[in-house]
């Protein structure tokens, strides 16, 4: 029989996160499908009749050409009934989706950009269901009804949600088995363990969770939605107050000419009419991304900003041209992460009131949270997972932060070395789960489902 | 096959020779081994896309894996995996009974509940506690009733298995006295392991979380005091060490003025003054049987001892005295005479003896090593262990002894003022003969028994030097020992390696025997000049401190100090003992003499001065 306790039935691993959506077969090492969770949709009216409750075919202008884009098929959406319609007719808002890397960022008149997810919870079904059809039918090209699925979900996801869920899984997709699993735990198989403290800084959420032989421990969850996207953010705003500088993402340019160092760039924009704000804003994010990526840095140690004066500077150039020495900036900005009340540049009002703590902050009050006999496995398996963790230095300044603040415990970090994996560790997790022959028996099958109904899963997926 | 044929066969000359004056030959391969499909002995199994279905499911959903077409399987493989606690569980009757008295604070429903969760998570009571009140069918909270911890969850679990396993064993019809032990047994066991303190874990975990909370500051000073005990263990260790290296260096000497039958004797090899006869057999048996007796609890102590060493210090002493004349002994193996056996019986005896007067035999060491510095050398180490063995710790056997070898047993004790340090004369025991060597007896057929000396007899066949086979001095040690031997006006023909001038049987045990001795006393020199510096640093060290106060105002001070409990100090050397040792060994270097009280010096050489 099969060796290493593998026993492939061909399972289809889903990770939606709030950023990135990864995609996949169980038993595979990488995603086959990593792509954008932000999909571009437009939204227009259309005239249906009352009986049929279709739209009417007329004005299709996406899915023409592209392969692409089939996805692009219109959808119902808040179907809002207009007053003035005779009886038979109502006018409906239908969206054309545009999923995938290279479509969401394509420009399109009208074309607004948005992900499904909010806090880690599914916000946006429809936006939902269209990334799961585009992964499986345009990337993976299966078809979903011949493969148990595998699905990850926030800690702190609701039994609504996961109702919904299993209800789209079932219902819409047509699987013949479906998991759902929580990202920690999926998280902790991927780095090869069961029990650990999994810190997660995603690109819209940090979380922390305590994960205890495969289950998750709800009351250890803590979280606050600083991740990457707020980084970048701050980054825009320090560039716009320090430079005066506004980034002209690279769709708008229509021609560029070098400048000197910290000058204004001069650029030829196209200055297309009935771009949206939420376009522009993925745009600027996307460039602002690799200047995160190849620049900023997290001290080692504790912040001292004479240290990070005598670091060396690193240059950098925006796609418009306009360039720049980074130095304590690039210190500075990703700092946030760990005193977000001191280093951000101006606080954005989705914050809130609420008080801001650091990451390690958030992974300590889930360490305390946890049973004191606990403590020293949490401590001894520290877990971090999500592309905000891969600034060069934050798994030591993770280390020295948990070490300051409990003196008397060993510390030991695990976090994949590789930046792909650390990326993908959550449906790593969910690649080695759903390939385990001794997994099999968990899966909930269709009959089930038709027997107990949604509320399986919170049965059967712990 | 290969991929030329040659024409013609070149079978008388080999292909090497060949292609020396055939050109073009090219070299053949053989083509077989190159094929352009691999040939394998076996046919490639077939492998099918098949469902199967799993017994660890509840239903049947079938998955699909790829499957070796030939193989069946009646199950699925990994089902047997599929193992699962079994929690207790209880009847109607049973929860009446037994549980229903445990608690006033569960109901039924909810004891039903946490059995389940205990079932469906394995008995994972963290995971327990976390999921309690999130499940489906969660109990009810009361208002103001406090969550359920997990120290609740856990006792209310093993509280329930253990009045069902008491229940269950009660149930049995049997009377429990015609139970088999081994019932009764497995029934403690079982009870035993569903054992659980709520107090205690709790306790526990307090401790726990105090641990967990500790600041840095408190971390650093315990891993500091944890740093300083350690230090001051080794430090007892090491000064226990040195004590018995002190001790052992002592006991070389201990015995030597009671058991030497004085005289004195100018140390010239070439002249044997002495003309006393050593001691007879039946003296010293009749020594060992004292020695025994001494041993076997009538210590007669000598009046003259003085007692006073705390008890631990006393047996130290005696342990490593004992070891130090055995280590004596087996340097004098072959002097021995074959009355080794009872010897060793009489050493036990001695250790138990030393103990009980240790304070005294050090003194009596001091003693000896003082007549030696004051300019003569007894030399009763050397005698046969026998001897001095039993003439320790009994006084009957001094008694029968001459009033001179009393008297040197008396040494330590008389009072005598200073007297310049002497050197030169050195007193032997008489026994030692220098005409009359050690001696066995062996029988030849054809001359019947004859003596010959017994270090003669131990040579092998062959011509040997006698002065060859003196046994060795150590290299690190010659020079000293021939600087001591210089100033005892030993003179040797060989300048590299002492040696008698004349070197029969009888000159050559004693040479023996005095090397043996000068060595110990050199050890103990060295460790009296350390103590000495020793004492001068704390000494400095004393002025130091006391220095800012003024000596007198320090007194004041330490008079006041309680008294320090001899019981609870580890044992030390008080000075009476450590002093003459000091003594000895610095004016044996030949250093500043004069200075300290020289007791036995000059009661030695009183005495020498008196006989002759």
């Amino acid at each position: 029989m099969p060796t290493y306790g593998g026993d492939e039935v061909n399972a289809l691993v889903i990770d939606i996160g709030s950023t990135w959506t990864r995609a996949g077969f169980a038993g595979e090492d990488l995603p086959k499908a990593y792509f954008p969770s932000h999909v571009g949709y437009i939204e227009k009216e259309v005239e249906v009749t009352e009986a049929s409750d279709e739209p009417k075919q007329n004005g299709n202008t996406a899915a023409d050409s592209d392969q692409d884009v089939e996805m692009a098929e219109e959808t119902q959406q808040q179907q809002k009934e207009e007053a003035a319609g005779s009886g038979s007719f109502r006018k409906k808002k239908v969206r054309d989706y545009y999923v995938g890397d290279t479509e969401s960022a394509a420009w399109r008149a009208r074309m607004e950009v948005g992900g499904p997810m909010e806090h880690g919870l599914v916000e946006d079904w429809d936006m939902y269901e269209k990334i799961w059809e585009y992964a499986f039918k345009s990337r993976l090209h299966v078809k979903p009804e011949e493969h148990p699925v595998m699905v990850s979900e926030a800690a702190w996801n609701t039994s609504a949600h996961r109702a919904k869920l299993i209800e789209m899984a079932f219902e819409k997709f047509k699987c013949p088995a479906f998991y759902v699993c929580k990202t920690p735990v999926l998280a902790a198989f991927g780095t090869g363990r069961h029990t650990g403290l999994i810190v997660d800084v995603g690109g819209e959420m940090t979380s922390a969770c305590a994960v205890f032989e495969g289950y998750c421990l709800t009351k250890t969850i803590s979280k606050q939605a600083i991740g990457g996207e707020l980084v970048s953010q701050q980054i825009l705003e320090k560039l716009k107050q320090e430079n005066n500088y506004d980034l002209t993402p690279l769709f708008d340019i229509k021609s560029k000419a070098p400048v000197d160092i910290l000058q204004k760039p001069s650029v030829v924009r196209f200055n297309r009419e009935n771009t949206t704000d939420s376009y522009l804003k993925d745009m600027r994010l996307r460039a602002v991304q690799e200047f995160k990526e190849t620049v900023c840095e997290v001290l080692e140690r504790p912040y001292v900003a004479d240290l990070v004066a005598n670091k060396p500077p690193k240059p950098f150039e925006f796609p418009d041209g306009f360039n720049m020495s980074a130095g304590s900036l690039r210190y500075a900005l990703p700092e946030i992460l760990f005193n977000p009340s001191q280093f951000m540049v101006s606080r954005p009002k989705s914050l809130g009131d609420a008080s801001l703590v650091g990451v390690h902050e958030i992974a300590l009050k889930s360490v305390l949270s946890s049973d004191v006999d606990l403590r020293p496995q949490l401590l001894g398996n520290v877990i971090l997972a999500g592309g905000s963790t891969l600034f060069p230095g934050f798994v030591d300044r993770m280390s020295v932060m948990l070490q300051n603040a409990t003196p008397g415990s060993r510390i030991k970090m695990f976090a994949p070395s590789t930046n792909t994996e650390r990326k993908v560790t959550a449906w790593l997790g969910g690649s080695i789960l759903a390939s385990l022959g001794t997994f099999h028996q968990l899966w909930i099958s269709r009959a089930e489902y038709e027997e107990h109904g949604a509320a399986i899963v919170d049965k059967k997926c712990q | 096959m290969f991929q030329q044929k040659t024409k013609q066969k070149h079978t008388a000359l080999s292909r090497e020779l060949n292609s020396l004056y055939l050109e073009n030959q090219s070299i053949p391969v053989p083509l077989d081994l190159f094929q352009a499909k691999p040939k394998f002995g076996t046919k490639a199994e077939r492998w099918v896309w098949r469902g199967f279905k799993s017994s660890a499911r509840t239903d049947d959903l079938a998955l699909y894996h790829w499957a070796k077409a030939n193989e069946q399987y009646s199950d699925y493989f990994y089902a047997r995996f599929n193992a699962k606690t079994k929690p207790y569980e209880y009847t109607d009757e049973e929860y009446e009974k037994c549980i229903k008295p445990l608690s006033t604070q569960w109901t039924r429903s909810e004891t039903d509940y946490l059995l389940d969760l205990c079932r469906r998570f394995d008995l994972r009571f963290i995971v327990i506690h976390d999921r309690y009140y999130s499940q489906p069918g969660c109990p009810m909270r009361f208002e103001g009733a406090q969550e359920r911890s997990l120290e609740d969850l856990k006792d209310r679990y093993y509280s329930i298995c253990r009045a069902l396993t008491q229940y269950r064993a009660g149930e049995d019809s049997r009377d429990p006295e015609d139970l088999p032990l081994q019932a009764t047994n497995k029934l403690a066991d079982d009870l035993a392991l569903l054992r659980f303190d709520k107090k205690k874990e709790l306790e526990r975990k307090e401790y726990l979380e105090a641990l967990f909370r500790r600041t840095k500051e408190e971390i650093e000073e315990e891993e500091m005091l944890i740093v300083e005990a350690r230090r001051i263990e080794a430090n007892e260790r090491r000064l226990i060490h040195e004590r018995e290296g002190l001790l052992q260096s002592h006991a070389m000497f201990e015995e030597a003025p009671s058991a030497a039958n004085i005289s004195t004797v100018k140390v010239q090899f070439s002249q044997a003054v002495d003309p006393s006869a050593p001691l007879s057999q039946s003296q010293s048996a009749a020594a060992a049987a004292a020695a025994a007796q001494s041993a076997s609890g009538d210590s007669a102590v000598t009046p003259k001892v003085r007692k006073g060493a705390p008890d631990a210090s006393a047996a130290n002493e005696g342990g490593s005295a004992a070891r130090a004349l055995k280590k004596q002994k087996s340097m004098h193996g072959g002097l021995q005479t074959p009355k080794v056996k009872s010897a060793a019986a009489a050493t036990a005896g001695r250790a138990q003896s030393a103990s009980a007067s240790a304070s005294a035999s050090a003194l009596a060491g001091s003693g000896a090593l003082k007549s030696g510095s004051g300019g003569s050398v007894a030399l009763g180490s050397g005698v046969n262990a026998m001897d001095s063995l039993s003439a320790r710790g009994s006084s009957t056997v001094r008694a029968s002894m001459s009033p001179t070898r009393a008297m040197s047993a008396g040494i330590v004790k008389q009072e005598h003022g200073d007297t310049p340090v002497r050197f030169g004369p050195v007193t032997f025991a008489a026994q030692e003969h220098l005409v009359n060597p050690a001696v066995i007896q062996t029988d030849t057929p054809e001359t019947g028994p004859i003596f010959i000396a017994q270090r003669d007899a131990r040579l092998g066949p062959g011509v040997f030097l006698r002065s060859d086979k003196l046994y060795p001095i150590p290299k690190n040690k010659l020079d000293a020992v021939k600087q001591f031997m210089g100033q005892l006006q030993l003179s040797s023909p060989n300048t590299i390696w002492p040696r008698p001038v004349m070197a029969t049987a009888a000159v050559c045990d004693r040479f023996d025997s005095l090397q043996s001795t000068i060595i110990p006393l050199l050890d103990c020199k060295k460790t009296a000049d350390k103590l000495e510096t020793e004492i001068q640093v704390l000494r400095a060290r004393k002025r130091m401190l006391v220095g800012g106060i003024g000596e007198d105002k320090a007194e004041d001070i330490l008079s006041k100090l309680p008294p320090i409990d001899e019981s609870t100090v580890a044992p030390t050397y008080t000075s009476p003992p450590l002093t003459p040792t000091i003594d000895s060994a610095s004016t044996l270097g030949g250093g500043s003499g004069g200075r300290h009280n020289r007791k036995g010096s000059t009661a030695s050489s009183r005495k020498k001065a008196s006989r002759d």
